[in-house]
Parts: C-alpha cells; structure tokens; sequence
C-alpha cells in the first residue's frame, strides 16, 4: 500500500515537472525579454505554437531531433529580425503600448499559421528511441516526458551559466540595469537587445518543438499557455529570470498534486490565485527588485 | 496612448452664456441623437446586426479605453464583467425564473459588485502589474464558468441560451435587432453622457491628477485609492452594460465572451479608434465589425485586424480619432520651427 502511493506520488511529482518544464522554458524567455529589453511579449505563446508548428513540419520531412535545431533556430533568427526592424523603433515609448503592439503580431502570427498548416490539430510522433517508458523508483513513465523534464533542466541551466559567467552575459546584464552607461562603455547595446530577442524565442521555440510531441500541435496552444506563463512571471518577480524558473517549478508540481487531490479543472485556478495573493502580500513579486 | 485631452472651457457649467462654436457642437451631438433612433429605418437586416454588434463591442471598448485615458489603468480582466453580466442574464432568464428587464438590471447590478470587489483588489498595484491582476481574475471567472462542477448552471463549454419573453417595452414578437435597437442606442447615449459629465467633473480631473502624478496628489492631500477604485467600476458598470446588451440581443452566452481574448479584441478596438476620446472605442468598433464583416469569410481576418492595429500604434498611437489633433500639433510644431506662429 505505502509503496503504491509513494510511487503514484512519483507519477504525478513527474507529471507536474513536465508541465513545470515548459513553464519555466516560456516564463524564461518572456523574463528574459521584459528584464533585459523591456518588452512584455503578448506574442511568446503565438511564437510557442509557431514552434510547434515548424516542428511538426521538419519533424515529417526529416527528423524529430533535427525539429530540435531547426526550431528554435528558425525562431532566434525572427526574434533578430523582429527586433532590428521593428522593436528597435519602439525604444523610449510606454510599456504597454509595445505590450500592445506584441499582441497585434500574436493575432497575425496566429492567422498565418492557420493559413498555412490548417485550423485541425496535427501531432509529433515520440522519437523511437523515447517511446518506451523508463522505471523511475519503482514507476513505469513515459520516457519523452523524462527527456523533456532534462532538456529543459538543461536549456535552463546552459541560460543561467550564459547570463552568470559569460562576457557577453555581463553586458546584458549591465544593459538591463543602465543602457545609457552601458552604451558609454563601449558596448553595442543594439546588439545585445538583437541578441537578447534572439535568445527569447528561441527559448519559445525549444518549448514548442518539446510540447509538439508531448502535446497536441493546435492553433490554440498559444494563447492557452500564455496566461499562466505571463502569471509566472509575475508571481517570480518581473525581469527576475531566476524568480520565473523557481516560480515555474513550484506552480507546475503545486498544480500536478492540486490536480489530482481535487480535479484538474480545479487545479488550474492555481496559477491566479498564486498571483493575486502574492500581489497582495509582496507587489514585487517573489523576487523582484523593482516595483511593478 | 495616454496623452492628455485638451480641455473645454468650463465656463458654461458656471452660468456663463455658451461659446459660439460650444452651442453649435451641443446642437449638433442632440441632432445626432436623435437621428440615431432612425438607423432601423435606414438599414435592412444584415446592416442592422451589425450594427448592433458595433454598438455592443463599442461600449465595451469604450470601458476599457476610458479607464485607461482617465485613470491609466489598462485592465486587460474587463471580460470579467462583460461576459458574467452576459451569463447573469442567461442564468437569471433560464434558471432563476427572473424576466429579462429584471435580468438585465440584475445583470448591470451584478457588474457593479464585481468592479468594486475587482477593483479594490488591483489598483493598489499599477501599470503592467494591474493589467496582470486583472488578467487573473478575468481568467479565474473564466475558468469558473467551464467548470464540470457548475455545468448545470452555465452551461460549461456549450454555453447558454438566453430566456425568451418581453424585454422593458418590448413585446417578445419584436425581439429582433430592429426592434431592440431603441434601448442599444439609449444605453449608448446614457453611457456616453455619463463619462462626458464625469470627465468634466472635479472628479475627472482629480483621476487626471493622479494618474499624471500619484505622489503629488497624495501630497496634495487627496486620497488616491478610492477614486481609481470608483473609476475602475464606472468602467465595469459599461462594461456590464455592453455585456448585458448583447446577452438581450445575441441570445446566446458562452465562455468565450470570458475568456481573455474578448478583451483583447475590445482593447484593440478602443486602441484603433483611440482611447482619448469618448467617440473613439465606438468608431474603432464600427472598424473592427466592419473589417470582421468583409474578411471573416477569408479566414484571415485576425490577420488584417493584427496589421492594422499595429499600424495604427506604431504611426498614431493616439487612435483615428486623435488624427485630427496630432496632425494639427504635427504642423503647429513645424510652423514653431520655421519661426511662425500656428
């Protein structure tokens, strides 16, 4: 009996870590995006889905693990892009006004997805080589879920070492708290906010292609996904990629075990009452620096 | 997006005799009016829904972009109050045995409370953060109406149809978008008189204050919560008023109107139009049914409706309706430059 439950507890512990895995892979990028570059991004869960979708096609010509480069590839290439003509000219205006701007591209991201690979759902076969299940202490689990909980482990700790110990991760760094300085200094702070952007969808088009064959590849899979992400990393502290990964984690198993305590329709209020009652008690957010 | 309107002299509110060129604009805003009544007589049966549901959206993107002009508040949750007094009306009709006139005052009653409640939960924090609150509660009121659990209330993902029987004057033989219409413009001018009394009231200009300057306006000695706490539910009680209208005119609720996207779509209506102005989330409206009416058969209608928005944010983050007003400031500064007064 003691057994059966802890090892069910394994199963959901796990389940929870692969919704905490994406999570943290979108919270991330957005984080990324609003502390470094100012941009609060309405269209990462557009971009998520645009991921997906390049997956699923590389995925049919080629290779799932090919899917894996070209994606997110794809994706920082359009960040770049996106950023040199267009975020560049938005520099200086409000907030929210970009945040808006964002939302329109999210719209027209979407229907252009539409127009090309079609309102149905499609799906990503698992590689064979993670078809299987793997034994966890005792549980048979689906071992892409395995893979997926790794990469993005991964993905996370490769960022965190990019932005720690890397020169480059200093001037982005130094870019975020004072860009005017930074500029003085020598550094080419345009390059660095095309880098940032970069890096941001990227990261949205790891989670896209992870997500393709984990879950259904739907037109709706972005907006569905944005909230909690945007939830995250309000919860995390805004800008702090660290509070947003911690913050993913914690919300992902919370709402795993929530789900299967109760319901799972009821599990997933999770994520907004978590923000409104941290807003309540620490405006910040867990680990914000500055105020909202 | 949020610059300040100029304002109107105030004199007349003092008894001072009107300004020509005032009493030409009151004339001219009562005329239209008046011809507004007339629009089932102009329009046939497929103009006349869409004109219905210009009128709808327009209000509600009038509360959101009011609230954002006035208090600089972006609520990006206003679904919440839009689609709950859409289902309180569905509910009230179907399952509580209500008529509709009383469904649909409930309805804006209802919306009320929830602003206040809403409302004093998020403006304690403000710009990006107060569009995330709100973000939250209009997704957990979503979420609340698909669940299983609540099925034999709301219907969940199928939606609920609307009870069928005399709406206020209205006999239940002429409940169509025609016969409707005369309460859809009477909401609209008592809301549009509303806001246009508020923003030239002390109160308006105490919202300007602080959403200009919190500091300075609590230095000054003004309370600073509890008017963006009034604001925050003038603006849910038009959008209860927006979600109660189509409820009565559609006939049909579903979580979609919860749902955030609702807002999104009102916001950039109100954006298109421009938020500044009374008149601009209204005529944003008219553009955006419009644009849904000739491309939503191509299937690319998000498509266009993205390009523009975005157009019209980056080139005129003031909205159509602040063209005027930017260009004539465009050329004010260019003849300043050229050493000429404008």
């Amino acid at each position: 009996m003691t057994t059966y439950e802890e090892s069910f507890s394994m199963t959901i512990l796990l389940n929870g870590l692969a919704l905490s895995a994406l999570l943290m892979l979108l919270s991330s990028g957005l984080a990324l995006m609003y502390g470094m570059r100012g941009i609060m991004n309405f269209a990462h869960g557009a971009l998520y889905m645009l991921g997906a979708y390049v997956a699923y096609s590389v995925a049919e010509v080629s290779s799932f693990w090919l899917a894996l480069i070209v994606s997110p590839l794809l994706l920082g290439m359009f960040g770049a892009f996106a950023e040199r003509f267009g975020f560049r000219f938005l520099v200086g205006r409000d907030l929210l006004e970009v945040g808006l701007v964002t939302l329109g591209g999210s719209l027209m991201i979407q229907s252009i997805v539409i127009t090309v690979w079609g309102p149905q759902d499609l799906s990503v076969s698992v590689p064979k080589i993670l078809d299987g299940t793997t034994r966890v202490l005792g549980e048979d689990y689906p071992s892409y879920r395995l893979f997926l909980i790794v990469v993005a482990a991964a993905v996370m700790f490769g960022l965190w070492a990019w932005l720690s110990r890397s020169r480059t991760g200093l001037f982005i760094r130094a870019a975020s708290v004072d860009r005017e300085t930074t500029a003085m200094m020598g550094v080419n702070v345009d390059r660095i906010g095309t880098l940032v952007v970069a890096v941001s969808m990227a990261l949205a088009g790891v989670a896209g292609t992870l997500a393709s064959a984990y879950l259904s590849v739907s037109p709706g899979m972005g907006v569905q996904i944005l909230v909690p992400a945007l939830m995250v990393i309000v919860i995390g502290g805004l800008g702090s990629i660290g509070g947003a990964a911690l913050a993913a984690l914690v919300l992902g198993v919370l709402e795993a075990f929530a789900g299967a305590a109760f319901s799972p329709s009821t599990a997933a209020f999770f994520p907004y009452v978590a923000l409104i009652l941290v807003l309540m008690f620490r405006p910040v957010g867990l680990f914000g620096q500055r105020a909202l | 997006m949020l610059d300040t309107e100029t304002r109107i002299p105030r004199g007349y509110l003092q008894g001072k005799p009107l300004p020509r060129s005032k009493a030409i604009r009151l004339l001219a805003g009562g005329i239209l009016a008046a011809l507004g009544f007339l629009v089932p007589l102009v329009l046939d049966k497929v103009w006349m829904g869409l004109a219905v549901s210009a009128v709808v959206l327009g209000l509600f993107a009038l509360s959101i972009g009011w609230l954002s002009s006035k208090a600089g508040l972006l609520s990006l949750g206003h679904s919440a109050f839009y689609g709950s007094s859409a289902f309180f009306v569905a509910i009230a009709s179907t399952r509580w045995g209500w008529d509709l006139t009383q469904a649909f005052f409930g309805a804006i009653g209802f919306s009320v409370v929830l602003g206040v409640l809403i409302g004093m939960a998020s403006v304690r924090v403000g710009g990006i953060g107060f569009a995330m609150v709100t973000l939250a509660f209009g997704q957990a009121i979503y979420l609340l109406s698909v669940q299983e659990s609540l099925r034999s209330t709301t219907g969940g993902d199928d939606g609920l149809s609307v009870g069928f029987g005399d709406f206020l004057w209205i006999s239940s033989s002429n409940m169509n978008h025609a016969g409707l219409w005369p309460v859809v413009w009477i909401s609209v001018l008592a809301v549009c008189a509303l806001l246009a009394i508020v923003n030239r009231s002390s109160f308006g200009l105490l919202l300007e204050a602080i959403r200009d300057n919190q500091e300075r306006a609590k230095f000054s000695g003004f309370n600073t919560y509890l008017p963006r706490v009034a604001a925050f539910t003038l603006s849910a009680l038009v959008a209860g008023v927006a979600g109660a209208l189509f409820a009565v005119t559609i006939g049909f609720v579903s979580p979609q109107n919860l749902f955030w996207l609702a807002s999104a779509y009102a916001i950039i209506s109100a954006v298109i139009g421009g938020v500044n102005t009374i008149g601009g989330p209204l005529l944003g409206a008219v553009i955006y049914v419009l644009l849904t009416d000739r491309f939503a058969s191509t299937g690319n209608f998000d498509l266009y409706l993205g390009a523009t928005f975005v157009v019209v944010m980056v080139l005129i983050p003031a909205g159509l309706a602040g063209l005027p007003a930017m260009l004539r400031t465009r050329r004010g500064q260019k003849n300043e430059r050229n050493g000429r007064t404008a």
